[in-house]
């Protein structure tokens, strides 16, 4: 039959010289991957950014760090007035309580975008990374997406809605 | 034993396979998302360390999985590189076609799901649609793409290397056929919903469809989504149609016509089956809404919705019209090259395939219509007037309608065909459609039965009150009225053509002992004749046997 490779044909068959070429290739291909990879981690990670003083980012940093820090009060004053004048300090510390998972996760808060709307009202966009500790099968980071709107008072940048956390209040 | 090393050396293959690309895929996806943060993101809140534990955990999986693998793979590929009763054995292996079927496909599903969420994220930036992130990032779509199908190709090289080494047979090559056709049935369902989601949404924007939520941008994240099915679907299953085109071009040298195998003909029946149900549904849901409109129970006034309702279905099918077409039309055209009787075999095959649907559609709406006119009946003669009961309705007699045009369309192709004489009833597609027709029938109409029966008892034993029975049984009982009369209808045919082969049977016994034909192998110097003879033996038809006698030498130059 024409085209036809007889069985046992060495002359057609690849020696191991060429298999295990093949598999010393691949593996060299994911050694040169892991370390250019742990290169990339290490080189591109970068601290926190640092913002101005009464800009919306600082204000949020400035949340966000009193979150971290366990400090409610210093959190609430984050809060516009009429925020406040909606959710009392005690409203607050009770949600807070109900709250302790989210302060207890391992996350990373990255500022996507800020939208300026005029000169007393903004939007942060932020993406949060919510890690785990990971596993051979699940997956071991959950992103998601937030906006918050922001209010300019006495020249300094207020949160304008009721948070704990990251989450509205009353989602829980 | 040999079967025991195998078992280990492909499971433990497998298993450090699956840890290094999961390990790989972390890696990629701590460190492309990394990057991407760091050319044009800041970070508010949180530092490195997260993403040195994840990095952490990539790493330790690919240090453990990769030199696992690495050895254990390099076992598997020494076992067929080289020549030798032994290597013809490991190529033609069970477990080894196992293993490539499996990683192939997990792999390929991996890359095509990876794959739509790229693209369709990719055509939602491009037009501007603004959407939140939730649960991944499209870098983590990236790093799962690069390393399935990194897998994919290097496993898909390497199987048709084997399969152009060596002529398979056996599972060794049926496993390898089964993936390329499932392969490019997956593109193809992937492809072709994806097509008809894009139809109908489509129509719904020159519609004006009117939507809850979303605006008037509504379509664009559907649309992204459905054209990004279309575009990946496509391409898988072209890659798969090409790589079965190559092996029909390498017939000669695989030893075998990928046309005349039977896992191809299921693939052509599969697309055909598929296509067809689409259709059916389709149309019957197009004439569901024309008659509620018609009884006056339809849930919107508006004629442009109307209009959208009634043409939308079937235009959005048109994509799986034409498949379906092509597909017949692809087959027949290769059952040509064995002959005007395999072409025949594969017409009737089609006719009977789509008699089926048409079948099973026809009797669940035409059930489900006896079942509501019973309930109104023998039940709760108010719910005649009532809006779900008429909705109810006219979705089945919609679905009766349809299933029963095709069923009776292609039924009487094959009655027309069936007075050619005896032997078009008795091929296996008739015998086939027969048994599956009465077989269906019966399984339904049973359950059904019983149920009535408990219900009864149930009455009977004062458990629920008799007022109640019409309306208990309505259902179920028209389900064993249509499946019964399904059975009958086509048992009759069966006990027939089953009576007809035992009166043929003896009358063929006593004309002789069968036929026989004379046949000489011959093979190249050293080859193993009685393993080719072997390989033949194992593909012959029921009923049909190879002697042989002891091998013979054949003198240089060819046989006298």
């Amino acid at each position: 039959m024409a085209g036809r490779i007889a069985a046992g044909s060495v002359e057609a068959t690849p020696g191991t010289a060429g298999s295990s070429r093949s598999i010393l290739v691949i593996a060299a291909i994911v050694i040169g991957l892991v370390v250019l990879a742990v290169i990339v981690v290490l080189a591109a990670s970068r601290p926190p950014a640092t913002y101005p003083a009464g800009s919306p980012e600082a204000t949020i940093q400035g949340y966000l760090a009193a979150g971290e820090q366990g400090d409610p009060e210093t959190a609430y004053a984050f809060f516009s007035r009429s925020v406040r004048n909606a959710m009392t300090i005690d409203a607050y510390r009770r949600a807070w309580a109900d709250h302790a998972w989210e302060r207890e996760q391992e996350r990373r808060v990255v500022l996507e975008e800020t939208e300026l709307h005029d000169d007393a009202r903004a939007t942060i966009h932020l993406r949060i990374d919510v890690f785990f500790g990971g596993d051979l099968f699940g997956s071991s980071r959950y992103t998601y997406e937030r906006s918050i709107g922001l209010v300019r008072e006495n020249g300094s940048w207020r949160i304008d809605e009721p948070l704990v956390g990251l989450e509205p209040i009353g989602y829980y | 034993m040999a079967a025991a090393r195998r078992l280990y050396v492909y499971g433990v293959s497998a298993v450090s396979l699956l840890v290094l690309a999961v390990g790989l895929t972390q890696l990629l996806t701590v460190a492309l998302g990394q990057l991407a943060d760091a050319l044009g993101a800041s970070i508010l809140s949180g530092d490195v360390t997260a993403s040195l534990d994840q990095l952490s955990l990539a790493v330790a999986l690919v240090i453990v999985g990769l030199p696992i693998w690495v050895f254990h793979w390099w076992l598997a590929e020494r076992s067929v590189a080289g020549a030798g009763v032994d290597v013809t054995a490991e190529r033609r292996s069970t477990i080894r076609a196992v293993h490539f079927l499996d990683v192939e496909l997990v792999a390929l599903v991996a890359w095509l799901v990876a794959s739509i969420w790229l693209v369709a994220w990719i055509l939602r930036v491009i037009v501007g649609v603004e959407e939140e992130l939730w649960g991944s990032r499209p870098t983590d779509w990236i790093a799962i793409i690069a390393v399935a199908f990194g897998v994919w190709i290097y496993h898909t090289g390497l199987r048709a290397r084997d399969l152009r080494i060596e002529q398979l047979d056996g599972a060794g090559a049926w496993l390898p056929r089964l993936y390329r056709h499932a392969g490019a049935f997956i593109g193809l369902a992937v492809a072709g919903f994806g097509a008809a989601d894009a139809i109908s949404i489509m129509l719904g924007i020159i519609v004006g469809r009117p939507v809850f939520e979303g605006g008037t941008d509504w379509w664009q994240w559907p649309l992204a989504d459905a054209l990004a099915r279309v575009l990946i679907g496509s391409t898988v299953v072209g890659l798969h149609w090409l790589d079965a085109e190559r092996t029909i071009r390498d017939a000669a040298r695989l030893g075998e016509d990928e046309r005349a195998t039977r896992v191809r003909r299921t693939y052509f029946g599969a697309v055909l089956v598929t296509a067809a149900a689409a259709v059916v549904a389709a149309v019957a849901s197009s004439i569901d809404s024309l008659a509620t409109w018609v009884l006056g129970v339809s849930t919107s006034d508006d004629l442009a919705r109307l209009a959208e309702d009634v043409a939308g279905p079937p235009l959005a099918v048109l994509p799986w019209l034409v498949l379906a077409v092509w597909h017949v039309r692809t087959s027949v055209r290769e059952g040509q090259a064995f002959g005007a009787a395999t072409a025949r075999s594969a017409l009737r095959v089609a006719g009977h395939l789509l008699s089926l649907v048409g079948l099973a559609f026809g009797a669940a709406g035409l059930a489900r219509m006896v079942g509501l006119l019973l309930e109104a009946t023998i039940g709760r003669p108010s719910l005649a007037g009532e809006l779900l009961w008429r909705l109810d309705l006219a979705q089945g007699f919609a679905f009766a309608v349809t299933g029963a045009v095709l069923w009776a369309w292609h039924w009487s192709g094959v009655l027309r065909d069936w007075t050619r004489g005896e032997e078009e009833r008795a091929t296996t597609a008739s015998r086939s459609y027969l048994f599956l027709a009465v077989g269906g029938g019966l399984l339904a109409a049973v359950p059904s039965a019983a149920l009535i029966l408990y219900r009864v008892l149930n009455v009977v034993l004062a458990t629920i009150p008799g007022a109640r029975l019409g309306d208990e049984i309505a259902t179920p009982l028209g389900v064993v009225l249509v499946a019964a009369l399904v059975a009958a209808y086509h048992g009759r045919f069966l006990l027939r053509d089953l009576r007809t082969a035992r009166v043929a049977a003896p009358a063929a016994a006593t004309t002789g002992e069968g036929a026989s034909i004379t046949v000489v192998l011959r093979g190249p110097a050293g080859a193993d004749v009685g393993a080719v003879l072997d390989g033949l033996r194992r593909r012959l038809p029921a009923g049909f046997s190879i002697e042989s006698g002891a091998p013979t030498l054949t003198p240089p130059g060819g046989p006298p």
